[in-house]
């Protein structure tokens, strides 16, 4: 029962490749194997910077033949045909089975020993990974070049060739410390490389980090690095460093910045949640004291440049940022930050106005949006672009604003992505939504919206950010007037992705869409209705909405005459369309009374005036279901 | 460690020169980095085989602080290695590079840290690493991929040193000022006056207005030097709308938002001076 090893040893990998080799090689082993025919007892897969190793244990020694059988013509059939059949499989005629009136071709195949089937495994593995970022070399395309194949069938190298070069049983551990060395087999993979100082084992590197980070003390990692840090590193020592006290009369979060953007190093916490004047970090060998020091030296640059850029920032005030905006020009051509910072005032107020909310905190929003773009000039932003809206609320406290306009303007940039954190305040939501809205507006007035897949000012963001913030605190938009008419339809289309994460499937997306309702929150309202009414009551809706378009064709709604009325069926549906359905419900109420007046109704009577009216009531009928979706984009 | 700053710079061209590479002059009109010398951005289109290695002065005028922050200026000097096609041992070779200049590597934690390098007005871009000895960033390593909106064949390679990191490291100095340019001439007596001058001018005094015009009548050239089918001449105008770009970005004159527009005038002009570049090779191939 042989156990094959797989190590494609590359040039560092980076930690997010890792992660997907380490979500995907489980699988596409598990698919190779199946597709080789070949049953194992354990699969394994390890990933580490220089390294994926896959091992599949208990292979069989060989892939069992298969009989076949192929049937061909009747037994009568001329000798030519016979002869023409036995040649295609390979067979004399005598050897032809004849069965049921024909013959066939049998064959009892024959074994394929594990060795052959290897080399399609490993490409598969190879060709197999998807990348969010792939890379070109002389030898192909992966996330970095490949320099080495390791491809062992227990203690015997499997023969192949792939990415120019030759599978053989030599591996490289740690760069310095570690050297070349042979690989045993699969079952001392592991141990082999922990003798050249490389743990190929995700989880025994995150393990050796967290107990070093732990035995250091109470570390914190609130950019969550850690999970990078264990593909960053083959073999891990923590490490303290420490800096002068000093730096820590900035700001928590500006020290932090320094140390987690960029560096990837932990800051530690004492008892009472201060930070204390050291950090932890990851490093992959030399000598610790060298090692050390220059980490040191790195982030006393870093706190340096923040300490340096801070007190400037103080100095020089908010206001006085406020008023270089000017010289700061927005989107190309469309005036400066300064003029957009006049437009969000009134858009605030227009989206307190719509929505009926308290007062108190109208003026804090107005105000936050008056400063919440001067942070655009601080020298900390331009050093730690991570920290915008922070820095801004940073120096609007320092100028003494309120609470409330401080917060304002650090939330109003989210969300910073795809179902990132949102505004926690009012003012905040508001401002988020005036900002996002005015740059939509502008950029699709001026004719910058994205192309393909090209959207250079981040406008799909922005229309996402909108319509989260508008459902999360269940405000009103009017789109076509916040941002115009085309921008409007784009900002209505970002709903789609953020309600399929909710179980609303497309077609409920679209049929909610198909109301002609422009309201993001009412949108969003009928298709998670639409989600939750769907079974039979809905496919009855479905069915009596498609009879009544089919039917109607291009006959518009309009008023009835009822004198027309004769029948009953016609009368009942026309006096239940006095009260248009509100709800799903009212709308299977509905349905039957649609079925009955078909039932019972000709539509097409041979009086024209009549056939008009029953095509007008029927028309009246889709348009009246339509105003809670379109259900002829339902599936059927 | 006993080294100076020219004499580091000398071992990584005698390293780089008995590798086979051409050694280069920088260049004379003002670049954000060596990639945009024409020796890199031309010469790794096509596919004739080139290696060079040169010193090149990066202006980036944001980057200025006055001569205050002991690793900021608005000019540092890059080393710039291109090997096309890529050699397999390419990482090998970088380190023993380093110990060509007295790093002492195994003693080190020197890391291929992921840095996937994208400069959108050139339409260049590629993937490889930071360099980073103890979490200090020495060198950018990459694999190009695109150059003009071209996709490369063969890979180059590009490592560009950041000279002041390693000459700082080397000499054991936590300040630039403090590093020996040659025996008896420190940096500050080369550069302290520049970082402060330029400084003040790259964000006070530079007039918006004036380079706001550079740049549409640099890309108007551009423009004119592309018609007349000389790439080499629309190319430096290019590289002159990337230095106003630069000065109108320290002076704050543009905004997050408005950058891709500046950026996409560019990245339309080294295409087209790409292109014109390969035809013209290739007519005089």
């Amino acid at each position: 029962m042989p156990d094959l090893l797989v190590e494609i040893g590359c040039e560092e990998l980076p930690a997010a490749a890792c992660r997907q080799a380490e979500a995907q090689l489980p699988g596409l082993l598990e698919a190779e194997l199946h597709r080789a025919g070949l049953a194992s007892a354990d699969r394994r897969v390890y990933v580490a910077p220089r390294r994926l190793g896959v091992i599949a244990t208990g292979l069989p020694a060989e892939r069992p033949a298969e009989r076949t059988e192929a049937r061909g013509p009747r037994s009568d059939a001329p000798d030519q045909a016979l002869a023409g059949f036995a040649r295609k499989h390979g067979l004399d005629p005598s050897q032809l089975e004849h069965r049921d009136g024909f013959v066939w071709a049998v064959s009892e195949g024959e074994a394929t020993p594990v060795a052959a089937l290897v080399r399609d495994i490993v490409r598969g593995l190879v060709e197999g990974i998807q990348f969010s970022n792939s890379m070109r070399w002389e030898g192909g395309r992966f996330s970095r070049p490949i320099r080495w194949l390791v491809v062992k069938l227990d203690e015997d190298v499997a023969p192949m060739r792939l990415a120019g070069l030759e599978s053989g049983e030599t591996t490289f551990g740690h760069r310095y410390e570690g050297g070349h060395t042979r690989i045993g087999s699969a079952a001392t993979y592991l141990a082999d490389l922990r003798a050249v100082r490389a743990m190929a084992d995700a989880r025994e590197r995150r393990g050796a980090i967290v107990a070093g980070l732990d035995a250091a003390g109470p570390w914190a990692d609130p950019g969550a690095k850690l999970e990078e840090v264990v593909h960053l590193v083959e073999w891990p020592v923590v490490l303290e460093g420490r800096f002068d006290r000093r730096y820590l009369d900035l700001p928590d979060r500006v020290v932090i910045t320094a140390m987690q953007s960029h560096q990837r190093y932990f800051p530690v916490r004492a008892g009472g949640g201060e930070l204390e004047p050291r950090f932890l970090f990851v490093a992959n060998g030399g000598d610790p004291d060298v090692v050390r020091a220059g980490n040191e030296e790195v982030l006393v640059g870093r706190l340096d440049d923040a300490a340096f850029a801070h007190r400037r920032d103080l100095e020089r005030g908010l206001e006085a940022m406020v008023l270089e905006l000017g010289r700061v020009s927005f989107l190309e051509g469309s005036g400066s930050i300064a003029d957009k910072v006049a437009r969000l005032g009134p858009i605030v107020e227009r989206l307190y106005a719509g929505n009926g909310l308290a007062a108190e905190v109208r003026a804090a929003a107005v105000r936050a949006a008056a400063l919440c773009k001067a942070d655009l000039v601080s020298g900390l932003v331009s050093e730690f672009a991570d920290l915008e809206g922070y820095a801004g609320s940073l120096y609007a406290r320092a100028a003494g604003e309120a609470d409330v306009v401080c917060a304002a303007i650090e939330e109003h940039h989210r969300p910073r992505e795809a179902g990132g954190e949102l505004p926690a305040s009012e003012a905040g939501a508001v401002l988020a939504i005036a900002d996002k809205a005015d740059t939509l507006a502008v950029a699709f007035e001026r004719g910058l919206e994205p192309t393909g897949s090209r959207d250079p000012f981040g406008l799909r963001r922005a229309a996402a950010g909108v319509v989260a913030i508008a459902l999360d605190r269940g405000y009103a938009l009017d789109p076509p007037a916040l941002v115009g008419e085309r921008a409007a339809e784009f900002v209505l289309d970002r709903l789609e992705p953020l309600l399929l994460d909710e179980g609303v499937t497309v077609e409920e997306v679209r049929a909610a869409r198909g109301s002609g309702a422009l309201e993001p929150v009412a949108v969003a309202g009928l298709a998670r209705a639409l989600h939750a009414f769907a079974g039979p009551d809905r496919d009855l809706v479905r069915d009596a909405y498609g009879r009544c378009v089919r039917i109607a064709g291009a006959t518009p709604p309009g008023t009835i005459d009822s004198s027309l009325l004769t029948e009953p069926a016609e009368r009942d549906l026309a006096e239940a369309l006095d009260h248009p359905p509100g709800t799903l419900e009212q709308a299977a109420e509905l349905a039957p009374v649609v079925t009955r007046f078909f039932d019972a109704v000709l539509v097409m009577a041979p009086d024209e005036a009549v056939r008009r009216n029953r095509l007008t009531l029927v028309a009246n009928v889709a348009a009246a279901l339509r105003t809670l979706g379109d259900f002829g984009q339902l599936p059927g | 460690m006993q080294t100076t700053f020219q004499g580091m710079i000398s071992a990584l061209q005698a390293y780089w020169e008995e590798r086979g590479c051409t050694i280069l002059q920088p260049y004379h009109t003002e670049v954000g980095a060596g990639t945009s010398n024409p020796a890199t951005f031309l010469r790794v289109l096509g596919t004739r085989p080139w290696r060079t290695g040169y010193v090149e002065p990066s202006i980036r005028p944001d980057d200025g602080r006055y001569g205050e922050n002991p690793f900021r200026f608005q000019q540092f000097y890059q080393y710039q290695v291109i090997l096309k096609p890529a050699p397999a041992d390419v990482q090998d070779l970088y380190l023993a590079s380093l110990q060509a200049i007295g790093i002492d590597v195994p003693r080190h934690d020197v890391r291929f840290v992921e840095d996937n390098w994208e400069n959108p007005s050139l339409g260049a871009s590629g993937l490889g690493w930071e360099v980073w000895m103890d979490g200090m960033e020495i060198t950018q390593f990459t694999y190009f991929q695109q150059a003009g909106g071209f996709d490369l064949d063969p890979i180059s390679v590009e490592l560009a040193y950041g000279l002041e990191r390693l000459g700082m490291y080397l000499q054991g100095v936590r300040r630039a000022h403090d590093m020996r340019w040659s025996a008896d001439v420190s940096w500050a007596d080369v550069y302290l006056q520049n970082g402060r001058q330029m400084s003040i001018y790259n964000y006070e005094l530079a007039d918006v207005a004036v380079h706001a015009r550079h740049f549409d009548d640099f890309e108007a050239e551009a423009r004119r030097c592309i018609d007349a089918r000389l790439p080499l001449p629309a190319y430096d105008h290019v590289l002159k709308c990337s230095h106003a770009f630069n000065l109108l970005d320290a002076r704050r004159a543009i905004a997050v938002t408005d950058r891709a527009g500046y950026i996409l005038r560019m990245r339309r002009l080294s295409q087209a001076v790409a292109r014109l570049h390969l035809e013209v090779e290739e007519a005089g191939a």
